[in-house]
């Protein structure tokens, strides 16, 4: 096990030989609280420019991980690499921290200044000067739409609008990693939507994002990787296509003007429609199929040359949600 | 105007731009100049009241000879000077302990410290900027002031470079105690106890100055025992400039030497020796802000460093002693014990400060050949428990004590009236003493191991009981008897006051008894952490084999 003890820049080079490799790298990754493990030897890669979701179950250490990523939190044992450097929490790394741009779920401000004023403060927490600082904080205020706002104290804010100053904060100072913890907890359908579009820029922008929610539509949507957490550990980490590849059913959704039983009767002659479910409310089945695109259309034609009433024939593909619970975990949505 | 200057500032410290921000409202800043501009104008009136033309007052500025009055001028302008500097002394301090104290516990219970902590900002830069800012109002009301302050400094006849002298002492008496704030800001307390941490560290703070200035008004000597205390009070320093112009506020004036030299009438060397003292401690300070900024769990200082403040807070305490020699008749060697319970409270201190919890023993216990080999790694690294290095420190500590006894017995006593014997009883007490202070080093380290929630707490009321109850216990359980109980008196930290008492089968009873209780402290320390580091590693393998999940 390695910890967080100094070590020589040759030494590290032979611990940790690709650390340079990924915008995040972890090591043995742990955290321990008393007698509770929290995080537990985490090995975790992230490539840079990725969108990394982090799912997992409240209490799986997501946002253990993420602080500790963040250096808000010193890990028990286990070394953080961003983009090949060490991430200590003391005075030792200013220029890393310049790179790392952290979102909590809780997102506490100073209600005493207003919005420009306390942009500002962060920029100039991390270095920025004029003109380059006063340009900076106008182009955050407009992506988080805020600008008519700038001169309004926080604490008049609305939820969504403090989320969004929030990110702004976050990106002032234009990090190329960004660690976002339940960025849209709480927020209602429209803020969710803004939010999720602002971050789609910052990703085109090449940010490194990684992002933990329940929420998993979105990050369906947002991720390129996800990794899935459940009691410390990291029991999955792989690329959005490879999770589907691997663990995402094909279905075929048909639907009948005819009597449901002569569609199954057809069904039943073909091997690759493995199984299926009577959708409610509707003259629709939900069937497994393993075929190809073209055993499909082979499908279709042999149910419309059986003389069917086929009104809707359409295929799709088991959800982020749905792999979620067929791995055995319970993930509020 | 003000937008600019604070935007010029904040280019410098953002952390004082934002404290600025908060603070520097056009209405606080009108309120604020407004007291500050009546008050200076109700205290001159009041002085000029004292010098009135009218025939019929008289006042101490007053001489009549010959029916002409004759209104000394100097006296009347020191007496304005030392009285604004007291409203410095005791309204800068007591409120600006209290506003940053306030501040950080504010910050710490909405966690908005921890983004400031990410910035690439040192934690020095992030704390130097709410020193300045979080009073800025306190500073802005006594800027106006200050003009008035130095011109009645001068018109007292009081050499320029010596008033400037003064305020510099008052700034780094702000530094010194507001550096104490932030550290008390930044501990981990609960939420509730927050609340109220900014009125009691104000409280303690106005107390310590209430009580020092009584010394100093009074006669300004604790024997040379507690002497020390006074090179953190800038009222010292105001007595050391303005006795002389102002003779009525400081009538009395006792003798304070450290080493050879008499601090009451070297003025300028006090000065300089104020300063550099307040930047000794006030850099100990910043250090252990450093290490708490990041971590506050962390100790709040470094074993390597603990023996340098040990060292540094010996050879000062040793200068104030020294300069005041006892020998050995009942009265000095009460002197000699009171200066063995300073120390002693000192190493009390420092085995708060420097004991790692037990998260920290853990990683050590179970890392242990990551670490320093041996004896060097419980001195040296900072997780390692802080027994030895608490030995260590009392016995750098305790050096001065020694050093004060042998001069004591030797100096200022004639050859034939030297007492070796007492001399010697006097360093076995005292090797007891070490003892006793290792001995609770030792029982503090496994209060702190415990596995209870509370071992924090738990931990320090151990060490309160053993310092304060048992000698309050013995005192109580025999205070209508004559015999006092000598031995019992051995394992308190009163240890040297028996030392006439004391027989020589007492002290090597208390020896013994005490040494075996550490050596059975010591059996228990060790296999507590052994326990803990195998715990650690039962819980890993329980949480794999419960989940499965992963080897």
């Amino acid at each position: 096990m390695k910890t967080s003890l100094p070590v020589t820049q040759r030494d590290q080079h032979l611990l940790y030989p690709d650390a340079d490799q990924y915008a995040i790298a972890t090591y043995g990754l742990t955290k321990q609280f008393e007698r509770y493990i929290a995080v537990n030897e985490i090995d975790l890669q992230v490539k840079a420019g990725e969108v990394y979701g982090l799912i997992g179950p409240n209490g799986a250490g997501k946002t253990t991980l993420i602080r500790m990523l963040a250096a808000a939190e010193e890990p028990t044992t286990g070394a953080i690499f961003i983009n090949g450097e060490r991430l200590l929490r003391d005075d030792s790394n200013p220029k890393l921290k310049q790179r790392l741009g952290y979102l909590p779920d809780d997102y506490p401000l100073y209600h005493d200044l207003n919005v420009w004023d306390y942009l500002d403060y962060f920029a100039r927490l991390y270095r920025l000067r004029q003109p380059h600082r006063r340009r900076r904080v106008y182009e955050v205020l407009e992506l988080v739409q805020l600008t008519n706002k700038k001169d309004s104290l926080i604490s008049t804010l609305s939820r969504g609008m403090k989320q969004r100053l929030s990110l702004a904060r976050t990106i002032v100072h234009e990090p190329i990693l960004l660690l976002l913890d339940e960025p849209v907890s709480g927020l209602d359908p429209i803020a969710r939507m803004q939010f999720r579009e602002i971050i789609k820029v910052l990703q085109e922008a090449g940010m490194t994002i990684l992002i933990s929610s329940h929420v998993l539509s979105d990050l369906a949507e947002l991720c390129t990787s996800v990794g899935i957490m459940e009691m410390g550990f990291l029991v999955e980490s792989a690329s959005l296509k490879e999770l589907y590849r691997r663990l995402a059913r094909q279905q075929i959704v048909i639907s009948t003007l005819g009597a449901l039983d002569d569609l199954k009767t057809e069904l039943r002659n073909f091997s690759l429609a493995r199984e299926w479910e009577t959708l409610p409310g509707q003259n629709s089945l939900r069937v497994e199929f393993s075929g190809s695109p073209d055993e499909s259309a082979e499908l279709l034609k042999a149910l419309v040359t059986a003389g069917l009433p086929i009104n809707e024939f359409h295929c799709t593909q088991e959800d982020l949600e749905s792999i979620f619970l067929k791995l055995g975990h319970k993930q509020a949505s | 105007m003000l937008d600019a200057i604070i935007d010029r500032v904040g280019d410098w410290n953002p952390q004082l731009f934002r404290e600025l921000k908060g603070q520097l409202k056009p209405r606080g800043l009108i309120i604020v100049g407004f007291i500050s501009f009546v008050l200076q104008l109700l205290l001159y009136l009041i002085f000029a009241s004292q010098v009135s033309k009218d025939p019929q007052i008289s006042s101490i500025y007053i001489t009549s000879e010959n029916g002409v009055r004759t209104v000394n001028w100097a006296l009347w302008s020191g007496d304005i000077f030392v009285t604004l500097s007291f409203f410095a002394i005791f309204i800068l301090l007591p409120i600006g302990t209290y506003l940053l104290t306030a501040n950080l516990a504010k910050e710490a219970r909405k966690g908005t410290l921890n983004f400031v902590r990410m910035s690439p900002q040192s934690a020095l830069d992030i704390l130097i900027g709410k020193m300045l800012g979080v009073p800025a109002l306190l500073y802005w009301g006594f800027a106006i002031a200050f003009p008035f302050h130095f011109a009645f400094g001068i018109g007292a006849g009081i050499p320029f470079y010596r008033v400037l002298g003064f305020e510099l002492i008052l700034v780094a008496a702000c530094a010194f105690f507001y550096s104490i704030a932030l550290l008390v800001g930044l501990l981990p307390f609960e939420n509730n106890t927050r609340s109220s941490l900014p009125w009691l560290v104000g409280l303690i703070t106005l107390i310590y100055l209430i009580f020092i200035q009584g010394s100093i008004f009074s006669n300004g000597s604790f024997e040379g025992v507690f002497n020390i205390l006074y090179l953190f009070h800038p009222g010292f320093y105001l007595k050391s400039i303005a006795a002389n112009t102002s003779p009525f506020m400081f009538s009395r004036t006792g003798q304070i030497g450290w080493y050879t030299i008499d601090l009451t009438t070297a003025s300028n060397f006090l000065l300089l020796f104020g300063l550099a003292n307040f930047t000794l401690w006030i850099y100990w300070f910043a250090q252990a802000l450093k290490r708490r900024f990041h971590d506050v769990r962390k100790p709040l200082w470094s074993k390597s460093q603990s023996y340098c403040i040990s060292a540094s807070f010996m050879v000062i305490n040793l200068g104030f002693a020294l300069s005041h020699l006892p020998d050995y008749n009942r009265h000095r060697l009460q002197l000699l014990a009171l200066q063995q319970i300073l120390y002693f409270l000192v190493a009390m201190g420092l085995i708060i400060a420097i004991s790692p919890l037990r998260e920290q023993v853990q990683i050590w216990s179970l890392h242990r050949p990551q670490y320093r080999r041996g004896m060097a790694s419980l001195i040296f690294d900072e997780k390692s428990p802080a027994v030895l290095a608490v030995g260590i420190n009392g016995a750098i500590l305790y050096a001065g004590v020694v050093v004060y006894a042998i001069a004591a017995a030797w100096l200022p006593t004639s050859p034939s009236d030297r007492n070796l014997f007492l001399l010697g009883t006097t360093l076995a007490c005292l090797v007891i003493s070490w003892i006793l202070i290792v001995l609770i080093a030792s029982v503090y380290q496994i209060l702190l191991l415990n596995k209870s929630r509370r071992r924090a707490v738990l931990a320090k009321s151990g060490l309160l009981g053993m310092v304060f109850l048992v000698p309050l216990a013995i005192f109580f359980a025999f205070i209508s008897s004559d015999l006092q109980p000598m031995l019992a008196w051995l394992f308190t930290p009163f240890a040297l006051f028996t030392v006439r008492e004391v027989n020589l089968v007492e002290i090597i009873f208390a020896f013994v008894s005490q040494s075996l209780a550490i050596a059975a402290v010591t059996i228990n320390t060790h296999n507590s952490i052994r326990r803990l580091g195998a715990s650690e590693a039962q819980v890993l393998l329980n949480q794999n084999a419960s989940t499965g999940l992963k080897p």
